[in-house]
C-alpha cells in the first residue's frame, strides 16, 4: 500500500475507526473499506484505464512514448487470478538476505517460456513461438516483434545471441558449460539468428528438458541480457584495455567480475530489464531497502489489453528472521510466502484480523524431512551394509513416524517417502508405500537375517568386524519448519530400540557442503524436495559430487570417470535412466524413464522419508487482489511467488 | 612527552601487523571457503550448483591459494593502495560498502555513548555521594540488570514492546517510507522514533561499569584528608567534589574513554543485527558468516587498528590530565 510519509496506513485506519466523523471519513472509508458498492463509479472509469497514471503523466509531459509504441506488436497475455483492478500502490516485502535475488525472480522475470497456469508445461513469453524439431535436439524461437527494454531500446535476436555465444560462450565467464545449456558431450549448443526476431538453437543431441529449464525464472531469466548496455564492458565489442581500465577504475580485478556487477539487475539500478519491474535502490544500499519500479514497457498485458504490472513499486527491506516475522504479524508485509517460518503461523493468526492481512495455506515444495544413508560410504563394510535394501527398509520402518507427528506438528504433518507425489508427470501408481509402516518387530528380524545378530553391553548390534552400528547423522539446524534437531532426536531413541546407535552431529551449513561434497559422512539429515525433479535431478540420481546420497558416484559421473569412485549397480542403474531421461527424443520416452527413477527409489528406500509439513503460510494483505486462492505450490523452481503471476496483482484502493 | 608519545606510536606498529596476521589467520580457519559458503547458502535457498562449475570458479579466484599468498596480496593493495579489496559476495568495493554504512553507524555511536557517559557519570558521583541511599541502591540495581540482560534479548523485547503497544514497525532505523527517500525534517524525526531502542539497550548496558568505577574511585577519595581539609576551610560541597575527588576518581574513566572508539565503528553487532539496522555491524556479521575473507578482513583490521588508536589516545590523554602518569609515578 502507499503511505504518505507522515500518515501511515495505520493510522488512517485508527483515524476511520472512529475518532473524526464528518465528510472526510466518509470519503476515506468509502474508498478504504466499502470498494463494491461505495466506488464502483469512480472504479468503473478507473478500471477502464489502459496504462497506469503515472505512465500517463510522463506521456504527457513528453518524457514517454505512448502505450502503443511501448507494447510489443502481440503483447503476452497474463494469466489471471481474479477480477477487474486499479493501477498503484507500492507492494512491501521483507528478506534476510541483501544479496538473495528472490524477489528479481518472483516479480520480475521475464524469460522465452515461462510455467501456464498449471505449472506443468512451458508456454511461449517474451517468444511468440517456441519449437523443436522431431527429437528435440534443434529449437526455433520467434521472439514477439517490437518487444523494448526498460530504456525504449528495441529486444532483438542479437540480444539472445550475445547471451548464447558472448556470455554462455565465454571460457572467462562460463569455464565450464552450466547444466542448463549444454548438450550430453558437455558442449555449448550452437545459436543462429535467421531474422531479427528468429533465432535456431542446435544441441548435439536431443535435449527435451531445454524448454523446462527456461521456464525456471532462476534459469530462464538469465537468457534475458541487454547487449546495447552491456557490450561497453565486454572485450569481444570494447577494446581490451578500455574493458580493464573501467573494471579497475570500479575496483574490480578482473573484467568479468565488473561485466557481472553491471549485468546484476538485482544490485545495478542502471541495467535496462524486460521484467515488470526494475530496481531504483539496491537493497545493499546502507537503508538496507530495495525500491521497484514498474517497467513502462513491460510486454505483458491483461485480457483487456490493460498493460500490465497494476501495482507501482515493490519495497523489499532487509531483516532478521524475528524483525521479519513481527513485521508480517503487524501487517507491514503486503504479499509474503518465503522466508515466513511455519512454526509462526500461529502469530499471524492472532493478529491477522486485527491488522488487516489474512493466512493463506500453500503446498510446501521440499519439506520433506528425510535421512540420506551415504550409499558411497568410504568404509567398504558400511558401504556394503548401506547397500543392502533390506538394511535401509529395516532403518525406515523402525521409525515411528506418528508419533514425531503428534508431538511436533500436533499430528497434522504428512507421512511419506521421498518420491513424486500424486500430480507430478513422473508419478506412478502405488509408489512411496514401501517400508512406510512404524515395525519394529519386522525391523529387527530384517537386521537378524542380516547377520547383525551380536550385541555390545549397550545393546549396540555388532558388524561382522566386530565394530558397532554406529552411525553419524550430519544435518544443519533449522527450527522454521519441522524442528530438526527434535525430530531427529526421537529418530535416535527409534533406532536404539533395534539396536542402531544414532549420533546427531547440528553442523554449520559450509562444515555440512563441505564434508557431503568430500564424502565424509554416514547419513544425511536434510529436506528433499519432490515435484519437478528433473530440474534438479541431483536429488534423485547422483549426478554431482554434492549429492546426498551417493558423492562419490555422484563425481564420476560428473567427471566422466576421471575422479569419485564407480557407481554401485544400483546406483548405475539410476544413472542410466537419467541418460535416457535427459536425451530422449519424446515425451513419452522421458516420461518413462523419470518414472522408471522414481519406481526404482520407491522399491528400493534409498532415501528415507519421516514427515512434510502440512503447509506454509503466506501472509496477505486484504486490500491485496488477484492471490490464486487453489493452494498453490511455493517452490524454488517455479520462483516460488510467481506461481500467482505477481504483474497481475493490485490493490483494491489502487494509488 | 613527546619521548612518551613516540614510544606509544612505536609500540602501536608490531601490535597491528600482529592483529591483522591473526584476524586474516582466523577468518581462514572455518572449513572451506566463500564458494563453499555460497553453495551452501544457495543450497539452502533450494539452488543446487553444478560441482565442477564451483572448482573453475575456485581457480579463477584464487581462492586455492596458499594463505601467506593471500595474505601478502591483501596487505599489500592495504598499504600501497589503501585498497581493502573487493567483497565476494556483494561484488562490490570493501571500502565503498563501508563508507556507505559510516554516517549512520557514526550516528548510533556517538548517540549512544553520550548517553551512556551522561547517564553513568551522573548516577556515578551520585551514588557515591548518596552512598547505601536509596538511590545509590536503585542507581546500582537498574544497571546491574541493563548488564546483565543479553543486549539482543532487550532489545527483541523492546520491538516487541513497540510492536504490541504502539505497532511500531520493527527493524531498521526508518519507517518504509523513509527509508531510501531524501533527508527531510520528517526523516529526522523518523529516524529519532527508530534510534531510541538501540541507544536505550546499548547505552544502559554499558552504564553499570562506568557507575561501578566511578561510584568505587570516589569513595576511596571522599575519606581522604584533603577533602576533609577542603570542607574545613568552608568550600562548598558540589565544588569541593568536582574540583578535587572527582578528577582523581575520572582516572579510569580516562583510561578506559579511548576503548569506546572501535564501538563508534562496529556499532554492537548483534543488536544491530536484530533490529536490521543498516550499521556496519551486520556487515560484519554477514561476512564472517559467509567467509567474505576481505570484507571480513577489512572490517576487522580497522575496528582493530581503532582500538589500538584508542588506547594510545586514552594513554595519551591520561598524561595530559594527570602529571603522576607523565613522570611514570603512578
Amino acid at each position: 500500500m502507499t503511505s504518505t510519509p507522515g500518515l501511515s496506513r495505520r493510522s488512517f485506519v485508527q483515524l476511520g475507526a472512529g475518532m473524526i466523523a464528518g465528510v472526510a471519513l466518509v470519503t476515506l472509508a468509502g474508498c478504504t473499506f466499502d470498494a463494491p458498492a461505495g466506488t464502483a463509479g469512480a472504479a468503473g472509469t478507473k478500471t477502464s484505464l489502459k496504462e497506469a497514471p503515472m505512465l500517463t503523466k510522463l506521456v504527457k509531459e513528453g518524457k514517454l512514448p505512448e502505450l502503443a509504441k511501448r507494447l510489443p506488436a502481440k503483447p503476452a497475455v497474463a494469466a489471471s487470478f481474479g477480477g477487474t483492478a486499479l493501477y498503484g500502490g507500492t507492494l512491501k516485502r521483507g528478506q534476510l538476505d541483501a544479496g538473495d535475488r528472490g524477489v528479481m525472480q518472483a516479480f520480475a522475470t521475464a524469460s522465452f517460456v515461462e510455467w501456464d497456469e498449471d505449472n506443468r508445461k512451458p508456454v511461449p513469453s517474451l517468444a511468440e513461438k517456441f519449437e523443436s524439431n522431431d527429437d528435440m535436439s534443434e529449437f526455433t524461437m520467434t521472439l514477439r516483434s517490437g518487444l523494448k527494454w526498460s530504456d525504449g531500446e528495441p529486444y532483438t535476436a542479437d540480444d539472445v545471441l550475445f547471451v548464447m555465444q558472448n556470455w554462455l560462450g565465454n571460457k572467462t565467464m562460463m569455464p565450464s558449460a552450466p547444466y542448463w545449456f549444454s548438450s550430453a558431450d558437455k558442449s555449448v549448443p550452437q545459436a543462429e539468428k535467421v531474422s531479427d526476431t528468429v533465432i535456431k538453437i542446435s544441441f548435439t543431441s536431443p535435449t527435451p528438458l531445454w524448454p523446462k529449464y527456461l521456464s525456471n525464472p532462476s534459469v530462464g531469466g538469465q537468457f534475458v541480457k541487454p547487449l546495447h548496455y552491456l557490450r561497453q564492458f565486454h572485450p569481444d565489442f570494447t577494446d581490451q584495455g578500455t574493458v580493464d581500465a573501467q573494471a579497475k577504475a570500479a575496483g574490480f580485478d578482473s573484467w568479468d567480475k565488473y561485466f557481472a556487477d553491471r549485468d546484476n539487475t538485482w544490485t545495478n539500478p542502471d541495467v535496462p530489464v524486460m521484467g515488470a519491474y526494475r530496481v531504483i535502490t539496491s537493497a545493499s544500499s546502507a537503508s538496507g531497502t530495495a525500491d521497484l519500479e514498474r517497467n513502462p514497457y513491460y510486454y505483458k498485458t491483461d485480457a483487456d489489453g490493460r498493460q500490465l504490472p497494476f501495482v507501482d513499486r515493490l519495497q523489499v527491506q532487509i531483516l532478521a528472521q524475528e524483525a521479519l516475522d513481527l513485521r508480517a504479524a503487524n501487517g507491514d508485509l503486503d504479499f509474503q510466502a518465503q522466508f515466513l517460518g511455519y512454526n509462526t503461523t500461529q502469530v499471524y493468526l492472532q493478529n491477522a484480523e486485527k491488522n488487516g492481512f489474512h493466512v493463506d495455506r500453500w503446498t510446501p515444495a521440499g519439506s520433506l524431512l528425510s535421512l540420506c544413508p551415504n550409499l558411497s560410504h568410504k568404509d567398504p563394510e558400511i558401504r556394503e551394509l548401506f547397500s543392502k535394501k533390506e538394511f535401509r527398509g529395516a532403518l525406515s520402518q523402525a521409525i515411528n513416524r506418528e508419533a514425531i507427528n503428534k508431538s511436533l506438528l500436533g499430528g497434522l504433518g504428512v507421512v511419506m517417502q521421498p518420491v513424486a507425489p500424486k500430480g507430478d508427470e513422473y508419478y506412478s501408481d502405488g509408489i512411496g508405500k514401501n517400508f512406510l509402516e512404524f515395525d519394529a518387530d519386522a525391523a529387527n528380524s530384517a537386521l537378524d537375517e542380516l547377520g547383525l545378530t551380536e550385541k555390545d553391553s549397550n545393546g549396540v548390534r555388532l558388524m561382522n568386524s566386530g565394530k558397532p552400528l554406529d552411525f553419524v547423522l550430519l544435518y544443519v539446524d533449522a527450527t522454521t519448519e519441522i524442528a530438526r534437531t527434535d525430530a531427529y532426536s526421537m529418530v535416535v531413541k527409534d533406532l536404539a530400540n533395534v539396536g542402531i546407535k544414532l549420533t546427531l552431529k547440528p553442523a554449520d551449513s559450509t562444515l555440512y557442503t563441505q564434508s557431503r561434497t568430500t564424502n565424509d559422512y554416514d547419513i544425511d539429515g536434510t529436506t528433499v524436495p519432490q515435484t519437478k525433479f528433473d530440474l534438479e535431478p541431483v536429488w534423485y540420481v547422483p549426478t554431482g559430487g554434492n549429492s546426498h546420497s551417493a558423492p562419490a558416484f555422484g563425481q564420476w559421473y560428473a567427471s566422466a570417470g576421471e575422479s569419485g569412485e564407480q557407481p554401485s549397480a544400483d546406483v548405475q542403474k539410476l544413472l542410466d535412466s537419467w541418460d535416457a531421461l535427459r536425451t530422449a527424443t519424446s515425451d513419452d520416452a522421458r516420461v518413462k524413464a523419470g518414472k522408471a527413477i522414481m519406481k526404482q527409489h520407491s522399491d528400493e528406500c534409498y532415501m528415507i522419508g519421516i514427515l512434510a509439513l502440512p503447509f506454509v503460510p503466506v501472509v496477505i494483505n486484504n486490500d491485496l487482489l488477484n492471490v490464486r486462492d487453489d493452494k498453490p505450490e511455493l517452490a524454488f523452481v517455479l520462483g516460488r511467488e510467481r506461481v500467482t503471476k505477481p504483474e497481475q496483482l493490485a490493490f483494491a484502493t489502487g494509488e | 612527552m613527546i619521548r612518551f608519545i613516540g614510544a606509544r606510536i612505536l609500540y602501536v606498529i608490531p601490535t597491528l601487523f600482529a592483529i591483522s596476521l591473526i584476524s586474516y589467520f582466523i577468518i581462514q580457519l572455518p572449513p572451506g571457503d566463500f564458494l563453499t559458503s555460497q553453495i551452501a547458502s544457495l543450497e539452502q535457498q533450494g539452488q543446487t550448483l553444478d560441482p565442477a562449475y564451483v572448482d573453475a570458479l575456485r581457480q579463477r579466484y584464487g581462492i586455492g591459494e596458499p594463505f601467506w599468498v593471500q595474505y601478502g596480496k591483501w596487505m599489500g593493495g592495504i598499504l600501497f593502495e589503501g585498497d581493502l579489496g573487493q567483497s565476494f559476495e556483494y561484488g562490490r568495493p570493501v571500502t565503498a560498502l563501508i563508507a556507505e554504512r559510516l554516517p549512520l553507524t557514526l550516528i548510533l555511536g556517538v548517540t549512544t555513548l553520550i548517553f551512556t557517559w551522561v547517564i553513568a557519570l551522573t548516577a556515578g558521583v551520585y551514588s557515591a555521594v548518596k552512598q547505601r541511599s536509596f538511590a545509590d541502591y536503585a542507581i546500582s540495581t537498574v544497571g546491574f540488570i541493563a548488564l546483565a540482560i543479553p543486549n539482543f534479548l532487550a532489545a527483541l523485547l523492546l520491538a516487541y514492546a513497540g510492536f504490541t503497544l504502539f505497532g511500531a514497525s520493527i527493524g531498521g532505523l526508518f519507517s518504509p517510507e523513509y527509508a531510501n527517500a531524501p533527508w527531510s525534517w520528517g526523516k529526522v524525526i523518523d529516524l529519532m522514533n527508530h534510534l531510541w531502542i538501540p541507544v536505550l539497550v546499548i547505552g544502559l548496558a554499558g552504564t553499570a561499569g562506568i557507575i561501578r568505577v566511578t561510584r568505587a574511585n570516589l569513595l576511596d577519595e571522599l575519606p581522604k584528608p584533603y577533602v576533609v581539609t577542603a570542607r574545613a576551610k568552608g568550600l562548598p560541597e558540589g565544588k569541593i567534589i568536582r574540583k578535587y575527588p572527582l578528577r582523581i576518581a575520572l582516572n579510569p574513566f580516562i583510561s578506559t574513554a579511548g576503548w569506546h572508539l572501535p564501538s563508534l565503528f562496529d556499532g554492537e553487532v548483534i543488536v544491530a543485527q536484530v533490529l536490521a539496522l543498516g550499521t556496519t555491524g551486520p556487515l560484519l556479521l554477514g561476512a564472517l558468516k559467509s567467509q567474505d575473507m576481505y570484507l571480513a578482513g577489512g572490517i576487522i583490521l580497522i575496528i582493530a587498528v581503532l582500538t589500538v588508536i584508542g588506547t594510545l589516545m586514552s594513554d595519551i590523554l591520561l598524561a595530559v590530565v594527570d602529571p603522576r602518569v607523565r613522570f611514570g609515578k603512578a
